[in-house]
């Protein structure tokens, strides 16, 4: 067994590693999670996914024990803040998305904000091999005086590694409510082949999208602007503020993001492992 | 490719009208963001163009515009047109589709009425009600709707970057395929095909709230 674990091992960078390999297609998992003007409400857990809450702590740690997402896996995150509180979530460490012959995996993320609570929602980046599969959808729900920070960051392969990335299959969704209406929507695609147009990707290895709903949102604008590079936006309108960050690898996006935190929030809330 | 797509007289007669240059929604103000990527040499000939132009028809706004106008009469258009509305990428854009959707919907109820929603109308959504209105079908509106998308952006690359008529035109000629290609997925689309990849025009629209000098509005 052990000669065959360490084969598996060696193979190619793109191929799941074993613990993912050996429930190929079937990872499930959930988490939910309720925080109250007492602190934390529920907590519940199911299949691969674990979170971490240190007793005190206003962070959340999000942890996959599958050891990366295959075709086929399915996730379901669902958090809900309310009465005042606060929390900042962020994964342990960037995922990584593997080559699938089948279908996309899933990832679900749900959360209601309430009663001028703060919820930061700021996982490390996700990292799509060639010919890997994920659908990503995210559902936020607020009301008029709660905060929202959202962001996904995505690196398509590790080019310091040398590989290349060619085609997958990627869908991000996020549908952003507040008071009920529809503020935000993003639909990202990219089935197949890479666009790399000058109107598309450009040269680009990595992007992110960072989304922030706060009465205080659209004054940020100008200090967000001379942190970007020049393949980057920022606008806000209507209470929120967007994002849109291209860079040539997940090095120099992670880089930005960086400097960027500090500015959208205090630094008890940037997650720490983000700074590690 | 090419489809027969047969219309009546009069429906042709409004359909010219609602998308012609001339019907006042003050269009000829609006670039979309490409003042900008005109300004950073991004596009800068008429290939350039052709591929900044192709992916927007493609896999950008173009292409969620003519997936919502063939939604158009089998949402409710109320919640469609929220959904429209919550699309756009930045300021200027959202901007930019309702400024003309609110001249649309102000020009077109010279026609009839469009019973629109409340508020703010997102562009695709009132003129997809001013056809549905006069029963033009999507056969014929949404090829129509993306030419003029087309060519009202080939002429800010005209007069900006500069080109000759004859090479706006011939982009315009390179385009048609395309048109056709999305015309016909966009047929068979529903809202789950609602998407785009347009990333570095999503951006140009953002870089274009601080371009200066700047002629257009978006």
């Amino acid at each position: 067994m052990r000669a065959i674990i360490e084969r598996l091992e060696n193979r190619e960078a793109d191929e799941a590693p074993l613990t993912a390999r050996l429930h190929a297609e079937r990872a499930r998992g959930s988490v939910r999670l309720s925080m109250g003007t007492t602190g934390l409400k529920t907590l519940r857990e199911e299949g691969s996914l674990k979170i971490r809450l240190p007793s005190g702590s206003s962070q959340a740690i999000l942890i996959n024990t599958a050891g990366g997402i295959a075709g086929g896996d399915r996730y379901r995150i669902d958090i809900e803040a309310s009465g005042e509180s606060r929390l900042a979530i962020a994964s342990q460490a960037a995922e990584r998305v593997y080559r699938t012959l089948g279908p996309s995996a899933e990832i679900t993320v749900s959360h209601r904000v309430r009663d001028r609570a703060r919820l930061i929602w700021l996982p490390q980046e996700t990292i799509l091999f060639d010919k890997s599969g994920l659908s990503r959808r995210l559902e936020v729900d607020l009301d008029r005086e709660s905060f929202f920070l959202g962001m996904e960051s995505t690196v398509l392969g590790r080019r310091e590694s040398g590989e290349r990335i060619r085609e997958i299959a990627f869908r991000e969704n996020w549908s952003v409510r507040r008071e009920g209406r529809l503020l935000h929507s993003e639909r990202l695609k990219i089935d197949g082949m890479l666009p790399r147009g000058i109107a598309e990707l450009g040269n680009a290895g990595a992007f992110a999208t960072l989304l922030l709903v706060s009465p205080h949102a659209e004054a940020l604008v100008e200090d967000c602007r001379a942190l970007l590079g020049s393949r980057s936006g920022v606008s806000a309108w209507d209470g929120r503020l967007v994002i849109r960050l291209l860079e040539e690898d997940g090095f120099r996006l992670r880089k930005r993001l960086l400097a960027l935190f500090p500015l959208l929030l205090p630094p008890a809330e940037i997650p720490r492992v983000w700074l590690i | 490719m090419t489809t027969a797509t047969t219309i009546e007289q009069d429906q042709l007669l409004l359909l010219l009208t609602f998308l012609s240059p001339a019907f006042p929604t003050g269009a000829f103000a609006y670039s979309h963001g490409l003042e900008q990527a005109i300004a950073s040499g991004a596009v800068s000939d008429s290939e350039s163009l052709t591929g900044w132009l192709s992916a927007l028809l493609i896999r950008g706004s173009a292409w969620n515009d003519a997936v919502l106008l063939r939604a158009v009469g089998r949402e409710e258009l109320a919640s469609l047109n929220s959904l429209a509305l919550s699309l756009s990428a930045s300021r200027e854009r959202h901007l930019e589709t309702t400024a003309l959707g609110g001249s649309f919907a102000a020009s077109a109820a010279v026609f009839g009425d469009l019973a629109l929603p409340e508020g703010e109308t997102a562009y695709p959504i009132a003129v997809g009600a001013a056809a549905s209105a006069a029963g033009i079908s999507c056969e014929a509106l949404i090829p129509a709707y993306l030419h003029a998308f087309a060519a009202s952006l080939v002429s800010v690359a005209v007069r900006l970057v500069p080109l000759g008529q004859t090479s706006g035109l011939s982009v315009l000629a390179r385009l048609m395929p395309v048109i056709s290609e999305v015309t016909q997925r966009a047929l068979g689309s529903t809202l789950d095909d609602l998407g785009s990849a347009t990333f570095l025009s999503d951006i140009a629209a953002m870089r274009h709230e601080f371009q200066e000098p700047r002629i257009f509005r978006t």
